[in-house]
């Protein structure tokens, strides 16, 4: 069952009630809120997303609520909660949906230990994974959409989670969130991407939620090998460049881009430097998506002849 | 208290009552289990629990991961500790003065029950007061540093406790406490860090010391009832700390008549008396019935003592998480201004409470602030 | 380990927290190493790794150290700039790679 299979007034009910069930990838969320904006976006957003079953094991519980004290009567607010704890100053209600998004994003970060969660967005192409680790605002977000909406299959945007046992990358297909400009380059660049309203003045700036395609969401149960580890940077005007990258410099950039590289000890330490064995190494320097994207279709490409 | 809430509290005790029994929880169960166990920090002793009897298979999946998870961050602040207290060795090479390793670093080393699945923060070291500064001198000599405090909290520190501002490295970020004695200098119950100095045992290594089992004890109540958080209240891993040395010690003959004696040198009565009561309700601590009698003259008047039964269980066990009450909210209050009463005169109370009062009005926040962290910063 | 070390020439070793290392390297002149005992990945240059590996069967005095880490490296003896081994020694020194043994005049 999927959430597009509810009644918009059973979202909210489920909301409300005893949570909104709901599958990312490996994770099984339940979603407390209520308020009736939240729940009509939900709606709309998560239609594909499925919805766990009953027996299933929920990871996390995280709820929308009204901030205690004496905030609440004078700022429309609400505080993102992950078991009955709120980790995060309160937002205004506006922000509802991105607090929410970001909220489960921070769950997973901070909790995940038994996967190595690199800071990378993850890309598809017949069972080979592309990985993008990279800073924000280098454009992976971009990228990553205008991949997906050409023939890449997403499997995140934000975690590249590597199986310790067999260093596979675990899909995570959630909403990406687009910054700013890029909401308009995506639109220009598909107009058929789903994307969700824009959220002006958050912490971020303007942000808009870009829904995975059908296909990124229904095959998040399929990993995929590391084949190519691209590090990735758009600059105003630059003309294309797809340049390998020495191996070791790529093992140093991708262990700095992870949430838990560090924890995990000497597994890490094998999983990341099997990765950099056995993927190519480029550093991507872009202006047009279309180039970069034609650019990287033929590094794929080139690997099945 | 409510049946959700209830049912929640009895989850965790009986996760660590009887570990064996928890292969029986329905996915529902757990689910509630690891919510509570996260917040009580009891994730990976139960990991432990179930991993030493080979249970860890026969638990639902998602529940094992989140025990994986855990156990993984113990691991490897095991290793960061243990490595800290190597590389203090190595920074203090020729220096004879021994270091007492404190709570979490000195069960960790000396290899004691309540090290099981426990996470350690920091590495606390008691030292005689006259080498603390030499000891400080010589740890920032090699690569630590005094850590940045406003002018408030490093006069708070230096004049009024038991500690100094803590050393952080600067490569790994660890950090170090320096204590010279057990409790702050203003507080109302006595310590002698002398005589703790004088019992404490060597380690395989002769420059580090754990207390003497009474003194681990006393220390380990000490810093249960009187190092309390407001959010956080009475920590129950502390007092499951108490618990298992306890039982570990017990084996020695005259553990027990050697800690009552001390606990009356050090005028310990009161939280021994505390400590042994909850520990043998909540985790049946088998304690011997002349013990109790002993310790019954220590004990409060009776309407306090009533009033001590109600709060610290409160303030001990997890509410439910989507069940936040009033009541134990105040408790954990009512037990964290208990705590700083006994650590200071009133006068000073009133002005430290205030203080941080007006910290947090000044909007000096203790919740992350998202917008100047990104997500992998956490 | 710093200008008394080199005044006194002391012997030097492998510390025992220096077992268990996993190396990594690739197609470049540097190594990346895992230390269990820290949890720390290290990233080292071709001396830095010579002189690790040197230690690996014995114990050997600083200045013989340096020569053999000259030879490893495909170098004239006295090539390697004193300063760059010194700091390098230090360093493993700091991460408890190595330790002193006692000063080479007591081996010889």
């Amino acid at each position: 069952m999927i959430i597009g299979d509810l009644a918009r007034q059973d979202v909210a009910q489920r909301l409300a009630g005893d949570g909104l069930g709901i599958r990312f990838g490996p994770f099984n969320i339940r979603i407390r809120s209520e308020l009736a904006s939240f729940a009509a976006l939900a709606h709309q957003l998560y239609a594909p997303y499925p919805i766990p079953g009953e027996a299933d094991f929920n990871d996390f519980h995280v709820r929308l609520a009204r901030p205690r004290g004496l905030r609440r009567w004078w700022r429309r607010q609400v505080c993102f909660a992950v078991d009955g704890q709120s980790p995060f100053a309160p937002y205004s209600v506006e922000h509802a949906f991105p607090a929410l998004e970001w909220g489960i994003n921070w769950c997973v970060a901070t909790r995940s230990h038994h996967l190595l969660m690199l800071h990378s967005a993850v890309v598809e192409r017949q069972g080979k994974a592309m990985l993008f680790p990279a800073w924000p605002g280098h454009g992976k977000s971009t990228l990553c959409t205008a991949l997906i909406h050409s023939d890449w299959r997403l499997l995140s945007d934000e975690f590249g989670l590597v199986h310790p046992t067999d260093g596979s990358v675990l899909p995570i297909p959630r909403l990406i969130p687009l910054k700013n400009e890029s909401i308009d380059v995506i639109r220009r660049f598909r107009s058929e991407a789903v994307i969700g309203p824009s959220f002006y003045g958050t912490r971020k700036g303007t942000v808009a939620h870009v829904r995975p395609p059908l296909d990124s969401i229904r095959r998040a149960d399929e990993p995929a090998r590391p084949r190519w580890l691209v590090f990735p940077r758009w600059l105003a005007g630059a003309p294309l460049s797809l340049t390998r990258m020495p191996k070791s410099q790529a093992f140093l950039m991708v262990a700095t881009n992870s949430f838990n590289y560090e924890v995990l000890d000497a597994t890490a330490f094998s999983l990341v430097a099997d990765m950099v064995d056995a993927c190519d190494c480029y550093s991507l320097c872009y202006s047009d998506l279309d180039e970069a994207i034609r650019a990287l279709g033929e590094l794929a490409d080139a690997d099945q002849a | 208290m409510d049946s959700a809430t209830r049912r929640a509290q009895q989850l965790l005790l009986d996760a660590i009552n009887q570990p064996a029994d928890l292969v029986r929880l329905s996915v529902a169960d757990w689910e509630l289990l690891v919510r509570v166990g996260r917040r009580a920090r009891l994730l990976g002793r139960i990991e432990a629990d179930l991993a030493q009897r080979g249970l860890l298979h026969a638990i639902p999946t998602g529940a094992a991961q989140h025990l994986q998870a855990a156990r993984q961050v113990i691991t490897h602040r095991q290793t960061l500790i243990t490595w800290e207290v190597n590389r203090i060795l190595w920074a203090l090479a020729g220096s004879a003065t021994p270091l007492i390793l404190l709570k979490g670093s000195g069960y960790l080393l000396a290899r004691l029950p309540p090290a099981r699945g426990r996470v350690f923060a920091d590495v606390d070291l008691l030292v005689s007061e006259e080498k603390i500064g030499e000891i400080e001198e010589q740890l920032v000599g090699h690569g630590w540093f005094k850590t940045e405090m406003d002018p408030y909290d490093d006069r708070y520190y230096r004049v009024w406790m038991h500690e100094i501002p803590p050393l952080r490295h600067s490569e790994r970020g660890t950090e170090i406490d320096l204590h010279h004695r057990l409790l702050p200098r203003t507080s109302r119950l006595p310590s002698n860090p002398e005589l703790l100095l004088a019992a404490a045992q060597p380690l395989a290594d002769p420059r580090l010391r754990v207390l003497a089992p009474p003194d681990m004890v006393l220390h380990a109540l000490v810093h249960l009832f009187l190092e309390g958080d407001p959010d956080e209240g009475l920590r129950l891993r502390d007092l499951l700390d108490v618990h298992d040395l306890l039982c570990h010690f017990a084996q020695q003959t005259d553990f027990w008549a050697g800690l009552v004696a001390r606990a009356g040198a050090l005028g310990f009565r009161r939280p021994l008396f505390y400590g042994l009561r909850y520990a043998q309700r909540l985790f049946a601590t088998p304690v011997p019935t002349s013990v109790v009698q002993q310790l019954a003259p220590a004990a409060p008047p009776r309407p306090l003592l009533a009033l001590m039964d109600r709060l610290i269980p409160l303030a001990l066990l997890p509410e439910h998480p989507d069940r936040p009450r009033g009541r134990a909210t105040l408790a954990r209050w009512l037990i964290y201004i208990r705590a700083h009463w006994l650590r200071m005169p009133p006068g000073l109370l009133t002005r430290h409470l205030s203080h941080k009062a007006w910290l947090r009005l000044r909007g000096v926040r203790k919740r992350v602030d998202l917008a100047q962290l990104d997500l992998r910063q956490q | 380990m710093g200008d008394a070390a080199r005044e006194e020439n002391l012997c030097v070793s492998r510390a025992a927290a220096s077992s268990g290392l996993l190396w990594r390297s690739w197609e470049d002149d540097l190594y990346i190493v895992h230390q269990a005992s820290s949890a720390e990945t290290h990233v080292f240059n071709g001396p830095t790794a010579a002189i690790l590996r040197l230690l690996d069967d014995r114990p050997l005095a600083l200045d013989n150290l340096k020569t053999h880490v000259e030879e490893a490296l495909g170098a004239q003896r006295g090539d390697l700039a004193e300063a760059d081994f010194y700091f390098a020694v230090h360093r493993l020194d700091e991460l408890g790679l190595i330790e002193c043994v006692q000063a080479a005049d007591d081996v010889r």
